[in-house]
């Protein structure tokens, strides 16, 4: 760490994923002096590129482009500091049994072309349940772009905001209202099953609900989670989530912002119930009046604070944040596209395997008896084709999200294990591309118990605190906590792990860093 | 033409008696209608087999409400519960666990398998009791309505945030947590101890198609610390002479106040006539009329089966078409020559007098349920058992023996269809008997008679449509003001004179008599009886 970055700083963020990044330009911005400390060596956090074979970068663990808040991009102007946007995101294949194919388009009409191949009744559904979704759209997003209030403990400066959620609810209508107040709390099984008959759409439309929770397609709530991981996508940022980090970066320092590697934060310094400063791994300190934790709740409530520091009401309750993971990555060089069985048309960029969604329940059974899935499903992007830089001229890079893997096998993750899971999982996305085995220049498996390591992942899980509704707004991470204050004055949670949650949206270090500024000690 | 009657009620089940008992007594006259020989629905006892009295279907008393019991003076009809003290659960190495009544013998029991589990195990009654009281006032009237802006109904949900909001913050968060957490998360959050926490995760599946690790199933922990009998909450008892005493005392109730009952009198349809509910058509083409019908069969049966499509609007049929009924649960009666021991706890003791649960450990339980999921019924079952001849020997011959065990998962939708349950029924019986003797060496050999009920022939046999024991399932989306169908959750529906009280409706099923007894309030204030 450079000299003149021992100073005093107003706040400490922890950790420079796009969350922390937000959050530290949010502030530099409101004139703080702002130091990011990252443990690793590279800035970024879990969207930090790397190169995982000479060559070959990713763009970062988690992949998905669309999920950075526009609220985000427009308040730090990241595409001044380089962001570039697609405004229509790519089809996704949805790869069924037997060679089965459906491409989901941005488009309504022509993903129901598509779809009328299997079913003329789904693909007339699916005109109406698009419109029934958009009509939700402002209401998720109003919550989704706002700190959440818990409506037993309001303050009167929330009392406005109140009104207005429940406003816009009854704004829907009260059909609507009823409607998403029965589905919100229901399995993506039942609702989608109450929609569609064609078992690869309704999975292939479902299973990103389930990203970053412990369940499966029947578990009752995955609408909820659904619809916030859903509903939140907005324009794809080329490039990915690595991408997003990059103009965060360069935000971040025209903004003033101190940054560091290979700092570790080891302890969060409390006095007299306020934070006083932060202590590193190597054991430099470092005066300040504020922490902005972008890591895991667990981990900024448990590890790093002082034992005292929570009453034990505050800690029983840090201790039930649940973050079991349920996800490998697997990043793969290819010498050339990934090409499917008999398809031609635009290269593929996005493919989903869920089959069916037995096939997504199945994986999680899995997950339930601490094993990696029999028959992971994968959700898999080439970001390659919007940025050829990624690998060397004609060739790609796959990032394959692997559903499901728990951080904790019987008998402990070895190498032997993980090559069997990249093996499960190329098998399986073989079926589809015959080509792919022969393409395969390197593969890379990092399992849930390596994000963990690597990334100072609270169990490996890369949103930080498994998504529930019962681990949502006012509640995420736990009570104490679900509006960024934490019990020690100072202390701000700011990542994925807080409202509304996910690794690479921003929103939730835009929010925390607001509420930072807005308390006594910002 | 005059009709001699003010309402007809549909089924002679308990909520349909429980409603007919209190329009009775506001001074209406009430025709209930049941299609068996026997009265009760799926709270009957009949002597399956010589000698022997079954509580065919539902086994336990604890959740019907107190003020039911009070009101319409069940005891001085012939109602005797008989308190269950004990909840054993066997485990197959050999160890076992009850909890007692006696706080201070559970502490001890618990203790052996976890100290921590058995200090925290008070306090989480204690805070279930709380929150349990806080619900109450729910599960006592009418279902809230959110998107009504009828001041009444604003001031109502006001006040169940204002008691939701009395709690101290800790609980009030527990409580919202609770009410979409699964079970054995939820449990998680108190206890350690897998023996403890597979058997108490077991109420919050009950009779439902999900596991205790789906998302919803704790917030029906709650339902059970909600059962009281003579005001003590967490008190389980069986109706001594069976749990048809409680249906056949409650009739006693009805008739006194002048209720006419006919038993198998088969309604086929509802009559309806100018988009209005006129009466019934029995089986054998007998027409009876009066100025409302009530229905106590399940919300599809009412609307799909006796009213038909054809009078209702398309919206409600095909939200009926889609309500989740799948009943996931069996009965297995036994009559026994003699008790077998535990192997797990030797003797004839009392432990054996509560309810047995066969539930090793959470994971037993979700494969059960995995098996399930997928269309066969689970390899292991969860079972809850009961010996109510131990407690009341009016139900066996001396010496001899009912078991009376209710079986989960037995999925109505099975691989091939539910109609090849017939030819799955005994293999399923075996399942279970096979699950027993494990715990219960001997057990087969004691049988003198088995009794066993899919879930096909809860639908064949009592009407349960889908075998559903609840009416439909518990699911938040089919609960409250959504139960059965948002816009018709007041146990009014789109046809003027036809109503529903049974636990189709809110607050749910269960041997609660609520839902018949709001009906019967809802239905006299609208004054058009």
């Amino acid at each position: 760490m450079s000299g003149s970055a021992r100073e005093r700083f107003d706040c400490v963020v922890i950790g420079s994923g796009i969350n922390g990044l937000a959050a530290a330009t949010v502030l530099a911005r409101a004139e703080r002096r702002v130091l990011v400390c990252e443990a690793g060596e590279r800035l970024g956090g879990t969207a930090a590129a790397e190169e995982f074979h000479p060559g070959y970068r990713t763009v970062g663990v988690h992949h998905d482009a669309a999920l950075l808040r526009p609220i985000v991009t427009r308040a730090l102007d990241l595409e001044h500091h380089g962001l570039s946007l697609r405004p229509n995101p790519a089809p996704t294949v949805l790869a069924g049994e037997g060679g089965a194919r459906l491409v989901l388009h941005a488009d309504v009409d022509r993903t129901r072309e598509g779809i009328a191949a299997h079913s003329k009744a789904d693909a007339e559904r699916y005109g109406a349940w698009r419109r029934s979704l958009d009509r939700y759209r402002p209401l998720v997003e109003r919550l989704l772009d706002a700190a959440p209030s818990d409506p037993f403990d309001a303050s009167p400066s929330e009392w406005g905001a109140l009104a207005r959620t429940g406003l816009s609810l009854r704004l829907l209508g009260s059909r609507d209202m009823t409607e998403l107040l029965r589905i919100l709390p229901m399995s993506l099984f039942d609702w989608l099953g109450e929609w569609f008959q064609t078992d690869l759409l309704a999975a292939g439309l479902g299973a990103s609900g389930l990203e970053g929770t412990w369940m499966g397609p029947r578990s009752a709530g995955s609408v909820f989670t659904w619809f916030a991981h859903e509903l939140s996508r907005g324009p794809e940022a080329v490039g990915g989530p690595a991408a997003v980090a990059r103009a965060l970066l360069s935000a971040a320092r025209s903004a003033g912002v101190f940054l560091c590697t290979d700092a570790e934060v080891r302890r969060v310094e409390v006095d007299g119930g306020a934070v006083r400063g932060v202590e590193l791994a190597d054991g430099a300190n470092i005066a300040c009046e504020a922490v902005a934790a972008a890591c895991g709740p667990r981990r900024a409530l448990l590890d790093l604070l002082p034992p005292t520091a929570l009453s034990p009401e505050e800690a029983d309750a840090a201790a039930s944040i649940r973050c079991r993971a349920g996800i490998a990555k697997l990043d793969v060089a290819l010498a050339g596209p990934l090409e499917l069985a008999g398809a031609d048309g635009p290269p593929v960029e996005r493919l989903c395997t869920a089959e069916s969604l037995d096939t997504l329940e199945r994986a999680f059974d899995a997950l339930k008896y601490r094993r990696p899935a029999e028959r992971p499903w994968l959700d898999v992007r080439v970001p390659s084709h919007a940025d050829p830089s990624l690998a060397p001229p004609g060739h790609h890079v796959l990032s394959i999200l692997v559903h499901n893997a728990p951080a904790e096998v019987e008998g402990g993750w070895d190498e032997a294990r993980r090559a069997e899971l990249a093996t499960r999982a190329l098998d399986g996305l073989g079926v589809h591309a015959p080509t792919l085995a022969e393409r395969v220049v390197a593969t890379r498996c990092t399992t849930p118990d390596q994000l963990a390591r690597r990334h100072r992942l609270d169990g490996g899980h890369l949103h930080q605190a498994e998504r529930s509704i019962d681990q949502a707004l006012f509640l995420r991470p736990d009570a104490d906590c679900g509006r960024y204050a934490t019990p020690v004055a100072g202390l701000f949670l700011c990542g994925s792990g807080s409202h509304p949650g996910g690794p690479a949206s921003g929103a939730c270090g835009l929010l925390g860093a607001r509420a930072l500024l807005a308390s006594r000690q910002g | 033409m005059a009709s001699p009657y003010d309402a007809i009620v549909v089924g002679g089940g308990h909520n349909g008696l429980v409603c007919a008992a209190y329009l009775a007594r506001a001074g209406r006259r009430v025709l209930v209608l049941e299609r068996r020989a026997v009265l009760g629905g799926a709270a009957v006892s009949e002597e399956v087999f010589p000698g022997f009295t079954f509580s065919v279907c539902s086994y336990v008393v604890s959740l019907l409400r107190p003020w039911i019991l009070r009101d319409l003076e069940l005891s001085r009809h012939g109602l005797r519960i008989l308190p269950l003290d004990c909840s054993f659960s066997p485990l197959p190495d050999g160890r076992s666990l009850a909890r007692w009544g006696d706080p201070e013998r559970t502490r001890r029991e618990i203790a052996a398998f976890s100290p921590a589990d058995a200090e925290v195990y008070p306090e989480y009654g204690r805070t279930m009791m709380q929150m349990g009281r806080m619900v109450k006032p729910l599960i006592d009237a009418e279902a809230p309505r959110p998107t009504s802006l009828h001041p009444a109904h604003l001031l109502e949900i006001l006040g169940h945030g204002r008691r939701l909001n009395a709690l101290p913050r800790h609980l009030r968060t527990r409580f919202l947590q609770m009410m979409t957490m699964s079970a054995a998360d939820f449990l998680d959050l108190w206890f350690e101890s897998d023996v403890l926490k597979a058997p108490m995760s077991v109420s919050g599946i009950i009779g439902t198609y999900q596991g205790v690790r789906s998302p919803g199933t704790a917030y029906v922990l709650l339902h059970h610390y909600m059962g009281e009998i003579d005001g003590a909450f967490r008190a389980w008892g069986f109706a001594q002479g069976g749990t048809g005493a409680v249906s056949l005392a409650i009739a006693a109730a009805a008739r006194e106040a002048g209720c006419e009952i006919r038993t198998e009198a088969a309604v086929e349809r509802v009559v309806v006539r100018g988009g209005t509910a006129r009466g019934v058509v029995l089986s054998d083409g007998e027409e009876l009329h009066a100025r409302a019908v009530v229905s106590g069969v399940d919300p599809r049966l009412t609307f799909l089966g006796l009213v038909g499509a054809e009078h209702l609007p398309d919206d409600l049929c095909s939200r009926m078409r889609r309500f989740k009924l799948r009943g996931s649960s069996g009965k297995v009666n036994l009559a026994l020559d003699h008790l077998p021991e535990f192997t797990s706890r030797p003797g004839i003791g009392p432990h054996m007098r509560g309810d047995v649960a066969i539930a090793p450990s959470i994971d037993y339980l979700e494969r059960a349920f995995d098996d399930a999921k997928y269309g066969e019924p689970s390899r292991r079952p969860y079972i809850n058992m009961v010996i109510p001849s131990l407690s009341d020997p009016t139900v066996a011959p001396p010496g001899k023996h009912v078991m009376s065990c209710f079986v989960q998962y037995a999925p109505y939708h099975v691989n091939g269809g539910p109609q090849t349950w017939p030819e799955r029924r005994e293999a399923f019986g075996d399942t279970v008997l096979e699950t027993l003797e494990e715990h219960m060496p001997g057990l087969t050999a004691a049988v003198l008679h088995r009794q066993v009920l899919t879930p096909w022939d809860l639908e064949q046999e009592f009407g349960l449509s889908e075998g559903n024991i609840f009416h439909g399932e518990l699911s938040l989306d089919q609960l409250a003001f959504l139960r059965p169908a948002p816009g018709w959750a007041h146990y009014r529906t789109p046809l003027a004179g036809l109503w529903m009280c049974a636990s189709g409706t809110h607050p749910g099923g269960g041997l609660m008599g609520a839902p018949g007894a709001l009906a019967a309030r809802a239905m006299l204030a609208e004054g058009s009886l």
